[in-house]
């Protein structure tokens, strides 16, 4: 699913590598969870694996595809088609409501829409909703929904139209440890009925124990640990 | 497509004040623009139509344009007259269709006075192919009639047979004569024409001759001449002297032919001059003013374009999040692009409609005002090729003018990435 080989990155205008990782892997269904201090990269690293930015140097694979090698239109239409993407916070456009944000993946990715059907869409949205506990918010303003809500309309915009990747970068830090672990717990419901891998990024080290998988970034970022010891 | 289209509306529409601020000024700019290309036009039609169907306006020796002024504007006055013999020749003339005579040089409270005949009625043409028309009334026959023009009769409060007397010379002074001795009757009221027509009042030439009889070189009579309005009759009045008439051609084909024998004419010095080109060069000397219509409400889209992109502008940085939620969508540099674009279409076409809306509007309720008062019809047709391209220069410049903040846009969400700003 994603594969890293001797990946770098450097901002431009900034004078040193803020990713440097020699080797990644993860695989098809796989729920990652990605570690890391505040400043350490993580963002950066999903950015490149969004497609939002290019690798300075290295190979990455995303779905079989190298990164280096699309342009920019190419990228942008892999992550709208096959990349489901969770903010921190704030996920929701405020001028449209629940149901319109959900189905906002699905009108910027075509292959997204082909794969749920048009007319499939508003029953896509309602079966998704309704395991997320959002269906009798569907016609509400994003604006008045708690954190949590908010989040889980992200999860569902993410999921809808079955991307093979989905990535939240840490899409929990704003809730509190009960909310968190419901949440997370849905989350991991939802990919494995859709099939998806899951890459979560998260700087809160007590969600390890409910992840199969953990990676710490300081270890494989010999960016960030070379900044650090300086 | 739609659904973008949809995502442009409804953040507009999350905006609305500000939206509604910049639709607001930009339909303004509109209506202002579409007013004043109205007015312009209205006024140089209602000024070209004044007279029509008239091929040559004949006078005494001296300028063209003083000719047209005194005979079409009724400003002014003739240097010279024209004996009625050379009047009669010319319209005896073969190739004449019709003339109309006009002795001017009187007045009545300020209004001048037209000594013409039943050919002005019958013949006298504006606006295209409009004839005059009585309101009231019949046109002045008798020696001692008059028939006023419509803005003379409402001004002056007349009525039908009422007695009026008329005034020496143009202009209204302590000093000037009045025919006092010979009283005229009125007979009857023109109806509106919104042309100089309105503001003049109409006696016969004979009557025009009358109340001059006695008068040595523009002198009135030293000692009573014994004429009264009693023992006058019009068989008795022989006409003399006219000032200028109007000339129809058979053919258009002949009328250099006709300017030039009447300029060449060998008993007595004449001017022909051909309205419509003495019309144009007349309107060209007020040409300045419609440009500087044209200009100030150039000026004005300019600041409703200005107005346009300032709020475009500062909604960006409060749509940074959003934007970075569309590229995390899926949506690229173009889609963010064109939803900026977008939106600045919308903006510029709703401006346009209601602007034009707002403009008939305010047509609609000036039109009768306007008419009254200075004569002009504003044109209320559909909207004029010239102002159709208006109108898509200023959605083509809108568009251009959103690239601006579209590339700001690109910029910004590049700079963020996924990072929420907010
Ligand atoms: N657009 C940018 N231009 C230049 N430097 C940047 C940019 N974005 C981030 N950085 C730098 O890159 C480094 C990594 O930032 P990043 O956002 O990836 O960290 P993070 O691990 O996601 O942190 P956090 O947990 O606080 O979200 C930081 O030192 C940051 O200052
Ligand atoms: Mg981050």
């Amino acid at each position: 699913m994603i594969h890293v080989q001797n990946l770098t990155f450097q901002y431009t205008g900034s004078h040193h590598l803020t990713i440097n990782i020699p080797s990644l892997n993860i695989e098809k269904g796989d729920q990652v969870l990605l570690r890391g201090a505040s400043g350490c990269g993580k963002t950066t690293l999903l950015g490149l694996i969004a497609g939002i930015l290019t690798p300075t140097s290295g190979k990455l694979q995303v779905l079989g595809r190298n990164m280096s090698e699309l342009s920019t239109a190419q990228r942008d239409s892999l992550r709208g088609n096959h990349i489901g993407y969770i903010f921190q916070m704030l996920n929701l456009v405020p001028y449209l409501n629940v149901e319109q944000n959900i189905a906002l993946s699905c009108h910027m990715g075509q292959k997204r829409m082909q794969r749920v059907g048009k007319d499939n869409l508003t029953k896509k949205i309602e079966k998704l909703a309704n395991n997320l506990g959002l269906l009798s918010l569907l016609k509400q303003e994003v604006t008045r929904l708690s954190v949590g809500q908010q989040q889980r309309v992200a999860v569902a915009r993410a999921l809808l139209g079955n991307p093979e990747l989905i990535i939240a970068d840490e899409p929990t830090s704003a809730l509190d440890t009960g909310n968190r672990e419901s949440f997370l717990k849905l989350l991991f419901e939802q990919c494995e009925t859709a099939g998806a891998t899951l890459l979560f990024v998260s700087h809160d080290d007590s969600l390890q124990s409910l992840f199969r998988r953990n990676l710490a970034l300081s270890q494989l970022n010999l960016a960030h640990s070379t900044f650090a010891e300086e | 497509m739609i659904f973008r289209l949809f995502l442009v509306i409804k953040s507009l529409w999350n905006r609305r004040f500000s939206t509604l601020l910049t639709i607001s000024s930009l339909s303004i700019s509109v209506a202002l623009l579409i007013g004043v290309e109205r007015v312009r036009q209205g006024a140089r039609e209602s000024f070209s139509g004044t007279i029509s169907k008239t091929d040559l306006i004949v006078g005494g020796r001296g300028g063209s344009m003083q000719l047209l002024l005194y005979t079409v504007f009724r400003i002014g006055n003739a240097t010279n007259n024209i004996s009625f013999d050379t009047y009669k020749t010319i319209k005896n003339n073969s190739q004449v269709e019709w003339t109309i005579p006009y002795s001017l040089g009187d007045s009545h409270r300020s209004f001048r006075v037209v000594g013409t005949d039943e050919n002005f009625y019958e013949h006298y043409r504006f606006r295209g192919d409009q004839i005059l028309e009585l309101h009231e009334g019949k046109a002045a026959q008798e020696l001692f009639d008059v028939t006023l023009g419509s803005d003379v009769a409402v001004k002056l409060e007349y009525k039908l047979g009422q007695k009026i007397t008329l005034t020496h010379g143009a202009v209204e002074s302590p000093s000037a004569f009045a025919h006092k001795d010979k009283p005229f009757t009125i007979v009857g009221i023109l109806k509106k024409t919104n042309t100089p027509i309105d503001k003049s009042v109409y006696i016969t030439l004979q009557g025009m001759e009358a109340i001059h009889i006695g008068w040595q070189n523009g002198a009135p009579p030293q000692e009573d001449t014994g004429t009264t309005t009693q023992n006058l009759r019009k068989e008795d009045v022989k006409v003399d002297q006219i000032t200028s008439f109007l000339v129809r051609a058979k053919s258009r084909i002949q009328v250099l032919n006709l300017q030039r024998s009447i300029s060449n004419y060998e008993q007595e010095p004449l001017t022909a001059i051909i309205p419509g080109v003495a019309m144009s060069e007349l309107w060209s000397t007020v040409e300045y003013a419609e440009i500087g219509l044209k200009v100030v409400s150039f000026f004005v889209i300019v600041v409703g374009l200005i107005g346009m992109l300032i709020s475009l502008y500062t909604a960006l940085e409060a749509r940074r999040r959003e934007m970075a939620i569309l590229r995390s969508v899926g949506a690229g540099v173009p889609t963010i692009a064109m939803l900026l674009v977008a939106e600045a279409f919308v903006l510029s076409v709703t401006g346009c409609i209601f602007g034009v809306g707002i403009a008939y509007a305010a047509l609609l309720l000036a039109r009768p005002l306007v008419e009254a008062q200075i004569g002009v019809l504003l044109p209320l047709a559909a909207l004029s090729s010239l102002e159709w391209i208006y109108l898509a220069g200023l959605i083509a410049s809108a568009l251009l003018l959103g690239l601006l903040p579209s590339w700001r846009a690109v910029k910004n969400s590049l700079a963020d990435g996924l990072t929420l700003r907010m």
